[in-house]
């Protein structure tokens, strides 16, 4: 029989059995909400750190990718800097090769002008005294104050006056043609290769003894220029363009042949392996090997008031006939200018 | 009063010759200065053009004016250049006369040169 003391102490057992329990369950549940928790803020900070590394490759990369646009920026605006720089430079080239054009025009006009203002001012001083002249010797009342001189008569008689200003307009054609025919040309030879409509058959002689018929020498300067052509040949290209490369070539021989006091021109043609050549040599003492290299570079010159044009205008002719020109400077001796034209076959005297 | 005019250009001399002539002026012409350097001219004054072909003008009057005949020459300068004001400053140089020449300016600087001498 179960008494009460044995029901009490069962039970305060139990009790005590359940109360551990309780608090073994607390513990249990606290111990798991702890770990909970710590799981919980262990993964909200791998989340974190996580979020946190996701996010610096991100950061990195963009980091990467504006330092790469910008570097991208920069060399663009680099290299717009440097085209505008280059458009400038050579706008400026541009500028000074036109004022240098300007200048060379002016300058060459103005002399004849000179020459015909000059003149005109002669004959109006001239005329009265001839008119009085006239008048005496109708009245036979002549003397020697009021008689022109005998100089200035064979001036008068000899029509000196009027072929000095037709000399005169006659530079100043010839120079302004020349202008328009080198600006022209140069134009089309720096904007476009020539097409084959372009380019006629042409023969070597022809336009050697057309130039030649063309150029206006000066007194005395056509006699210091010699053909030693004995070989003819056709070539495709331009007449006029090729002229206006031979007047340049000739024009440069004249202006050292002039400053060397000594010296003539040679035109000579012959065939040399796949091309046939026109040569142009002066034997006015030639040029140093370090001005020759640049003498076909563009605005590159050696005269006071050079334009640097003329050799490098003759480059791009001879590239759009399908040639070249070269130069072979002995220094102190000559310079040759060498012409070299495709071969067409058939070629001969 | 003898005046040597060296210029490029012929219808130039002839005219300025004939024309300085009228003025009572001796004239000699010259197309090439450098040959003068070989013949004994002793002008008053020299009108010489600054830009003819294959010439350095400059050149042409230091090497003119080291010897006897034209050791105390003056000098006027002609050209047709655009920058004559620049170029007129060199020390050779006494006066200087664009082109195209004004007749009544030319007499006056060789008037005033003349009278300076």
């Amino acid at each position: 029989m179960i008494n009460m003391r044995t029901i009490s102490k069962r039970f305060t057992f139990l009790i005590k059995r359940f109360s551990r329990k309780i608090n073994r369950e607390k513990t249990i549940i606290s111990l798991k909400k702890r770990v909970h928790l710590l799981e919980l803020a262990q993964s909200r900070s791998e989340n974190y750190l996580n979020s946190i590394i996701k996010v610096i490759p991100v950061d990195l990369y963009w980091k990467e990718e504006q330092e790469k646009i910008l570097e991208e920026k920069m060399q663009a605006t680099k290299a717009a800097a440097q085209a505008s720089h280059a458009k400038a430079v050579a706008e400026e080239e541009m500028r000074k090769t036109i004022m240098l054009l300007v200048g060379s025009i002016v300058h060459d006009l103005r002399t004849p002008i000179t020459a015909i203002q000059t003149t005109v001012h002669l004959l109006e001083k001239m005329l009265p005294t001839l008119m009085q002249n006239v008048d005496a010797a109708k009245s036979q009342e002549a003397t020697k104050e009021n008689v022109l001189s005998a100089e200035a008569w064979n001036y008068l008689l000899n029509n000196t006056p009027i072929t000095d200003i037709q000399n005169a307009i006659q530079m100043m054609n010839d120079f302004i043609n020349t202008t328009l025919t080198e600006l022209a040309c140069a134009h089309q030879a720096a904007s476009s290769e020539l097409s084959k409509e372009q380019l006629t058959k042409i023969s070597s002689l022809r336009i050697i003894d057309n130039t030649l018929r063309a150029y206006p020498f000066s007194p005395g300067e056509r006699n210091k220029v010699k053909q030693r052509i004995h070989y003819d040949f056709h070539f495709m290209g331009n007449s006029i363009l090729l002229m206006k490369t031979l007047f340049s070539l000739i024009k440069n021989a004249l202006e050292q042949i002039n400053l060397k006091g000594y010296g003539e021109i040679i035109f000579t043609t012959y065939p040399d392996g796949q091309y046939n050549v026109i040569s142009i040599k002066d034997t006015a003492g030639g040029a140093a090997p370090e001005v020759v290299s640049h003498f076909f570079d563009a605005y590159f010159t050696t005269k006071k008031n050079g334009t640097g044009i003329g050799l490098a205008f003759c480059k791009k002719t001879m590239e759009s006939f399908g040639g070249d020109i070269i130069c072979h400077s002995v220094y102190g001796e000559s310079m040759e200018f060498i012409l070299k034209f495709p071969i067409l076959g058939g070629n001969c005297l | 009063m003898k005046i040597l005019i060296i210029d490029d250009c012929l219808p130039v001399l002839n005219s300025l010759r004939m024309l300085l002539g009228m003025y009572h002026y001796e004239v000699e012409v010259a197309q090439n200065g450098m040959a003068l350097l070989e013949h004994n001219q002793r002008p008053d004054i020299l009108l010489a053009d600054y830009n003819m072909p294959g010439v350095d003008t400059f050149n042409m009057l230091t090497e003119l004016k080291s010897t006897p005949h034209f050791k105390n020459t003056p000098i006027i300068l002609m050209s047709g250049d655009t920058n004559i004001e620049k170029i007129s400053t060199h020390s050779l140089i006494n006066d200087f006369i664009t082109k195209p020449i004004i007749i009544d300016v030319l007499l006056d600087k060789l008037r005033i040169i003349s009278q300076s001498n």
